[in-house]
């Protein structure tokens, strides 16, 4: 099995949709948490759910037409601890991967997230120590609203008769894709996609986010295994490993993969408040510096354009464009090397390896991202786009908080959750040091660990770098888990009896 | 040219019954290097790492000492300094607040007069070490970084704007040729030692993975170096990813008995970090060792640039050494940002490199470092964790001294 070689249609038809499919074409999303209460209800749930599950089959139509758009998605995430409460047993979950097994909300993933402080677990809204735990998430998907809210209630009805599944209170969400793709700052978000191999033939090898395929060192990834005697009905497939062949193993992992949630609050004011001072601070109070400023921390300008294609103003042309590199702008001069989409993402330019290696480790790094923006936005992302006036200076440093909780529901798929997800948090996010600089975290996303100089954007400019002044937490981790994204076949051997 | 930082490796065999309250008391010195009860350290015994000026880097661990016996351990101390041993030595001693509460507690030790002799006799021999810059010192470094300082200071202050990033300095042409000089002596000397196969078969072996330099491109090419095929897809790795590191084949001993880590030193949350590493090397395969060790010295004292071991930047420093007569291999390295990025670059960079060092001891995956899940864990599973670990200029990453150093 090669990396590019296409996943077969009953593969497709294994794979939960989530997982091959960010769902663009359905704006509506609910993301519903499940606390399961005793085994055989729970069971019950999840048996009559795994019909209704999304896969990724392709619906072909007439003359051969791929057509691959369900009419609405039904996806569902199980955490370690949701695993236990349906009854795997103990010698099956040790198979998982510790990280997961611990959940994000652990002492120990928390340093490496950084979840510390005003994101720390404890004071989270769900998913962590102190509320009642997450055992699954039901993540609905459809194209308007009404369809949306009968489909979650079919699914509560569903819990309701199960007599062992509940929905944790208030914890449902409501996740959009807005027709600007706006995050609540006000930026095009979700530009790049990286694409699966064994889907378009070409990009990232598929064992990087789907479990039983070649990955990016052309390994099959560690898989959670069941020992024979409980897939006695051979459910599951067999494990074909040459090194643990003593045993018969049924392979639990093979088209499944990980999935984080993070719920991520973002104080746009603050974010733009801070853009505001600094630019007066600059010694210019306008808003195309404003915005300009705003630009080099993210990487991208407000419609979405690289900033290393277009390193001086907005140009909405290249609005959708990830097909370009930073080998003509090694030292940041166009997109900072701190900016959150270089450090997420570096490319080919991973300071200080050379292009092959830089392309290489990024590919080993890659997520497939499914987040939604919420809430109402605070000010209309459309003003960003056009030409910075008065009135957009005035709009944006007048913007005062209202006390209405947005910002994203951060999903990604990964099938390591320590060595993709984790690894992009801590060694790039998180790292004040990122690509030689001395003091500068992702801007977005993290905060300077404990005791850590406080963090400032450095912008490389042909006449030296400029630092902003200590830039505050934008960004508050509200709620989050570490999901497994089983496959049908892994689903119905979970709700049966074993 | 001056004198690259030094280094010394001791390993001391520890009196029975005086490893815990050993182990405790480090600990302890560990904490306050961190800061954590710097108060409270002064009525304990102490080492005062901050008055130092010629240590770079220092650490002390526990090693287990099974040609002892299975419960006997050995204290390990690492440093790496500037100017003449004794000098550090005298350094050592005059930022000990109890010599006698620390070495007291090893066997052989008998005061502070006999300080040096006790040194000597248990200092081991590198097999391989490499310094990111062999031209700076702990006082230099610290010059550089205090510019910076006073250089962004000034700019927050709403000063003037740092100057630009510069090209890094380079090495004169003729300088670099001097030091690559004695590389044909070397190859001379590991061949009359370790015999021409295995002097050619390990370094061959590294090269395999270093195909985007032209000159080793060039070697692959005419003799079909190449990375071996995968044996399986699939990874070696335990399926029981809870099980306790246990020894994978006979004679494997793991070197420590369990201990947590001490909490001040996690290794997750710090700008600079340390791996010690010891394996147990498969007897009939001690002259490939050597060779490897070797080729790796030779190489990272003629040839690597400042700052870089074939690609890898985020060294300080490294040390390989073939200890207990042969028996084991211990490696030791100060590096930069989080472990899984550190192997992880390993990995990306001599691929074919880590392999040539460790699939001669027992214990490694069949597949190599190719397995990657596989090899992060071998190494745990080796891996002792420091008790006291010291670092000069703990926010330093190697790139931020190459910056530096420049401007």
């Amino acid at each position: 099995m090669t990396s590019s070689a296409r996943l077969t249609h009953e593969a497709l038809r294994d794979i939960q949709g989530v997982i091959t499919s960010g769902y663009g074409h359905l704006p509506q999303a609910v993301y519903l948490c499940v606390t399961i209460t005793n085994v055989d209800g729970g069971r019950r749930w999840l048996s009559r759910l795994a019909d209704s599950i999304t896969s990724s089959q392709r619906h072909t139509g007439g003359h051969g037409v791929s057509e691959d758009r369900p009419p609405t998605a039904v996806n569902i995430g199980i955490t370690a601890n949701g695993l236990r409460a349906i009854g795997l047993p103990e010698e099956v979950l040790r198979t998982f991967p510790v990280e997961f097994q611990d959940g994000i909300a652990s002492e120990e993933r928390s340093r490496i997230l950084g979840d510390t402080g005003a994101s720390a677990p404890e004071t989270w809204e769900f998913g962590g120590p102190r509320t009642e735990p997450v055992h699954a998430m039901l993540m609905l998907f459809a194209a308007d609203e009404a369809t949306l809210l009968e489909m979650c209630r079919t699914q509560r009805a569903m819990l309701e008769s199960s007599g062992g599944a509940v929905e944790l209170p208030g914890s449902s969400q409501r996740g959009l894709r807005t027709d600007t793709f706006a995050e609540p700052f006000g930026f095009h978000d979700g530009i790049a996609r990286p694409s699966i191999a064994g889907l378009s033939g070409r990009g990232v090898p598929t064992g990087e986010f789907i479990l039983g395929y070649e990955n990016h060192y052309g390994l099959i990834p560690p898989t959670p295994v069941v020992p024979q005697e409980l897939n006695a009905a051979h459910t599951l497939p067999h494990l074909d490993s040459p090194y643990h062949a003593a045993r018969p193993l049924g392979d639990l992992g093979r088209n499944g993969s990980y999935l984080v949630y993070r719920k991520l609050q973002q104080d746009v004011a603050g974010f733009w408040q801070f853009m505001a001072r600094e630019s007066t601070r600059q010694g210019s109070a306008d808003a195309a510096r404003m915005v300009w400023l705003a630009s080099k921390c993210v990487g991208r300008w407000p419609s979405g354009a690289p900033l290393t294609l277009a390193p001086d103003a907005d140009n909405p042309g290249l609005a959708e464009r990830d097909d370009f590199f930073y080998e003509d702008d090694r030292d940041g001069l166009r997109c900072p090397l701190g900016a959150h989409i270089r450090r997420t993402n570096p490319r080919d330019v991973l300071k200080p390896y050379p292009r092959a290696q830089s392309l290489s480790m990024t590919e080993a790094h890659r997520l497939l991202r499914r987040g939604r923006a919420y809430g109402a936005p605070l000010f209309d992302p459309r003003e960003l786009r056009q030409p910075p006036s008065a009135d957009l200076f005035k709009t944006l440093a007048n913007l005062q908080d209202d006390g209405q909780p947005r910002g994203v529901h951060f999903f990604c798929v990964n099938a390591s959750l320590k060595s993709q997800f984790e690894f992009v948090q801590q060694a790039w996010c998180n790292n004040p040091r990122f690509g030689g600089l001395n003091d500068n975290v992702d801007p977005l996303t993290s905060s300077p660990r404990p005791g850590d100089s406080p963090s400032r954007m450095t912008i490389p400019r042909e006449d030296g770098a400029l630092r902003t002044n200590p830039l505050p937490q934008f960004v508050t981790v509200r709620a989050g888990a570490y999901m497994f994204l089983p496959s049908l076949t892994a689903l119905r051997f979970l709700c049966s009896a074993h | 040219m001056t004198r690259p930082p030094q280094c010394l490796t001791v390993l001391a065999p520890i009196r029975p019954d005086k490893e815990s309250g050993l182990r405790e008391l480090l600990r302890a010195i560990g904490d306050d290097i961190n800061g954590k009860d710097l108060a409270a350290g002064r009525t304990r015994p102490h080492i005062a790492f901050v008055r130092s000026r010629h240590i770079h880097f220092a650490r002390f661990a526990i090693l287990n000492d099974p040609d002892r016996g299975p419960d006997r351990s050995r204290l390990l101390f690492t440093s790496i300094y500037d100017g003449s041993l004794e000098a550090h030595l005298n350094e050592l001693v005059s930022i000990t607040s109890d010599m006698n509460a620390i070495w007291g507690a090893c066997e052989g030790y008998t005061g502070i007069d006999e300080f040096r002799s006790f040194i000597s006799a248990r200092a081991q021999e590198l097999a391989a070490y490499y310094v990111a810059f062999r031209d700076e010192t702990v006082a230099s470094i610290a010059s550089a970084i205090d510019a910076r300082r006073r250089a962004h200071a000034l700019q927050d202050g709403g000063g003037a704007r740092v100057p630009g990033v510069p090209d890094k300095r380079r090495e004169s042409l003729l300088k670099r040729a001097l030091r690559a000089a004695p590389i044909v002596i070397d190859l001379v000397r590991a061949v009359a030692r370790s015999g021409f196969g295995h002097v050619y078969h390990g370094a061959s072996q590294i090269v395999a993975s270093l195909d985007r330099y032209p000159v080793f491109r060039l070697f692959n090419r005419i003799t079909r170096n190449r990375i071996p095929p995968l044996e399986s897809q699939f990874s070696s790795l335990v399926l029981d990813q809870r099980a306790p590191f246990e020894p994978l084949v006979p004679g494997d001993e793991i070197p420590t008995r369990p201990a947590a880590g001490s909490p001040a030193l996690r290794e997750d949350g710090v700008a600079q970090n340390q791996l010690t590493v010891v394996t147990a090397i498969d007897s009939a395969h001690l002259h490939r060792v050597l060779a490897v060790m070797a080729a790796i010295d030779s190489y990272a004292r003629r040839l690597a640039p400042p700052g870089s071991l074939i690609g890898i930047s985020t060294i300080h420093f490294a040390r390989w050494l073939v200890i207990d007569h042969g028996r084991r291999l211990l490696f030791v390295s100060d590096y930069d940002g989080s472990w899984e990025s550190y192997i992880d670059e390993f990995a990306e960079m001599i691929l074919t490199g880590l392999d040539a060092i460790w699939d001669t001891s027992l214990g490694m995956p069949p597949n190599g470092a190719r397995d990657l899940p596989a090899f992060k864990r071998f190494l745990r599973s080796h891996q002792v964790p420091s008790d006291v670990f010291f670092a000069a200029y703990p926010d330093e990453t190697v790139l931020n001294v190459a910056t530096d150093r420049v401007q």
